[in-house]
């Protein structure tokens, strides 16, 4: 295992001289092309959906291949655990499976209670509505960022802003969108911001992600933070702003940190194992959230104005003609009082 | 690095300099698929392996890693991790730049020196990365990922001599 071969002959040293200087010349513009395109992206606004959408839908075949012996691995040790727990596990799940049928009954008519109370009040909500089921297929575990990519993409109806959960819980939001594969920011990513609410208080805040698997909620002052949560708390979503649906589990308080609970979130994007992807719970308020519809959106509804605007003067022409047959002619007075375009 | 011995600025023989680009630029691509590969834990443990690659052919083979091809290994690395543009990139870019002509004329030459020395650059890089992505728009830094750290360092002499047998195998031998 030798790397070394000749010297360099004699003779050459000049022409040796000029292509290292020329070669340390190409080195520092590429490391300005770097710092140039870190420059860029953050006072330029580089838009840069599509190309990592597309270096999604490059790299997702490979995923395939890396998924195997990893989940073989995980299984494999999963069965022998399994086997060498399974008298102690079986009495821990009898007992917890007691437990949960109480608590389900008393759940059953809480629920019960409460859509006579909802009924009673008229209360309307929106429904939630799932858009794909998909696997966990990688992740980023040695980038700055927190993420993980599934399996689904925009042939599935993915969209950048919906929410991805799994069987425990809330495990964030897509961000990037390729056609085959999508890329979702983790709670812990420190991108990430959930408006959530502690259960045991009903005290709300913002989640906001401190990586390395963990998240955190600030209030105002430590006596705030004592008398909202405690170490063992769980919390919710609050479905605040419209974007994850209310009451989805979200995390455990850790510890407590200053005037910020430290929380754990319930799913893990390490079990491999698959998510939901639902829609925006609300729909974002149209011309303020993602800024002006795109061209063709714009076109569709000036098309289905001049529609409804044609329809309706030709209705109010017939009426008139009705009454006086001298009237214009039903297309000309819609486009005059409409403006629309033909 | 058992007996990695390489002249500064040594042409590889036999090869078109395009052709022994390849497999350097090889090596990144694989290691970039397992950067991205599932997660096993939630922490950021997983080594990173372009760093390593660029790192190790930069400091024993320049001419085979110049900083324009570490360039273009860290922007595919910002796209598929999901970082910020720019900041491996540049980061790769000045390690392919720095290391042969800055740190390798002042580095210690034993084997044992040379991974000491790298855990030192690794930290370094680890370190102004996160630094770099809050410039680059990130909310908030994050923790020094030293379990990232230590899995790199461990890695760099297994990397080493799988570099040195690939070059001897395809690139000396070719």
């Amino acid at each position: 295992m030798v790397w070394a071969g000749a010297r360099p002959r004699a003779g050459q040293a000049r022409r040796e001289i000029r292509a290292r200087a020329a070669s340390f010349a190409l080195g520092v513009v590429a490391v300005v092309a770097g710092f140039g395109l870190l420059i860029a992206q953050r006072y330029g606004g580089l838009h840069l959906d599509r190309l990592r959408g597309g270096a999604l839908d490059a790299t997702a075949p490979f995923w395939g291949l890396t998924r195997g012996p990893v989940s073989a691995v995980q299984g494999a040790a999963e069965d022998i655990s399994g086997y060498f727990g399974a008298i102690s596990r079986n009495r821990r799940l009898t007992a917890e499976n007691t437990a949960l049928r109480r608590e389900a009954q008393r759940a059953d008519a809480l629920a019960a209670e409460n859509a006579r109370l909802k009924a009673m009040l008229k209360l309307t909500e929106p429904g939630r509505t799932r858009i794909a089921v998909a696997r966990i297929a990688g992740g980023s575990p040695a980038g700055v960022s927190e993420t993980a990519v599934i399996s689904a993409g925009a042939r599935d109806g993915i969209a950048p802003g919906q929410p991805v959960l799994t069987s425990e819980g809330l495990l964030g939001r897509v961000t990037d969108v390729g056609a085959r594969a999508a890329r979702v920011l983790l709670l812990t990513d420190p991108e990430s911001r959930v408006p959530v609410r502690v259960a045991r208080t009903g005290a709300t805040g913002l989640l906001a992600g401190v990586g390395q698997g963990e998240a955190a909620i600030e209030f105002v002052s430590v006596a705030d933070l004592k008398s909202a949560a405690r170490i063992g708390d769980r919390l919710y979503t609050s479905g605040e702003g419209g974007l994850f649906p209310p009451d989805v589990a979200v995390g455990t308080i850790v510890r407590l940190e200053g005037d910020r609970a430290v929380l754990r979130p319930f799913a893990r994007p390490s079990t491999l194992g698959f998510v939901v992807i639902e829609d925006r719970y609300l729909p974002p308020p149209t011309g303020v959230v993602g800024g002006p519809p795109p061209p063709d959106q714009v076109a569709a509804e000036a098309a289905a104005r001049a529609a409804a605007a044609k329809a309706a003067a030709e209705k109010e022409a017939g009426a008139r003609a009705t009454a006086d047959p001298a009237a214009p002619p039903p297309g000309g007075t819609a486009r005059a009082r409409s403006g629309a375009p033909r | 690095m058992n007996g990695t011995e390489l002249d500064l600025g040594e042409a590889p023989p036999r090869a078109g300099a395009g052709r022994a680009l390849l497999l350097p630029g090889a090596m990144a691509l694989v290691g970039l698929v397992l950067m991205a590969a599932p997660m096993l834990a939630p922490l950021p443990f997983a080594p990173h392996c372009t760093l390593l690659i660029v790192g190790v052919w930069a400091y024993y083979q320049p001419r085979l890693m110049p900083p324009a091809l570490a360039l273009g290994i860290g922007v595919a690395t910002d796209l598929v991790t999901a970082g910020v543009l720019g900041v491996e990139a540049s980061l790769l870019a000045l390690t392919a730049l720095l290391l042969p002509r800055g740190v390798r004329r002042i580095a210690p030459r034993s084997p044992l020196e040379d991974w000491a020395l790298a855990g030192g650059i690794i930290a370094l890089y680890l370190a102004t990365r996160t630094e770099l992505a809050v410039l680059g728009g990130l909310a908030r830094p994050t923790a020094m990922p030293w379990p990232q750290w230590l899995a790199t360092w461990a890695l760099v002499p297994a990397v080493t001599r799988t570099s040195a047998w690939l070059y001897g195998k395809l690139i000396l031998r070719a």
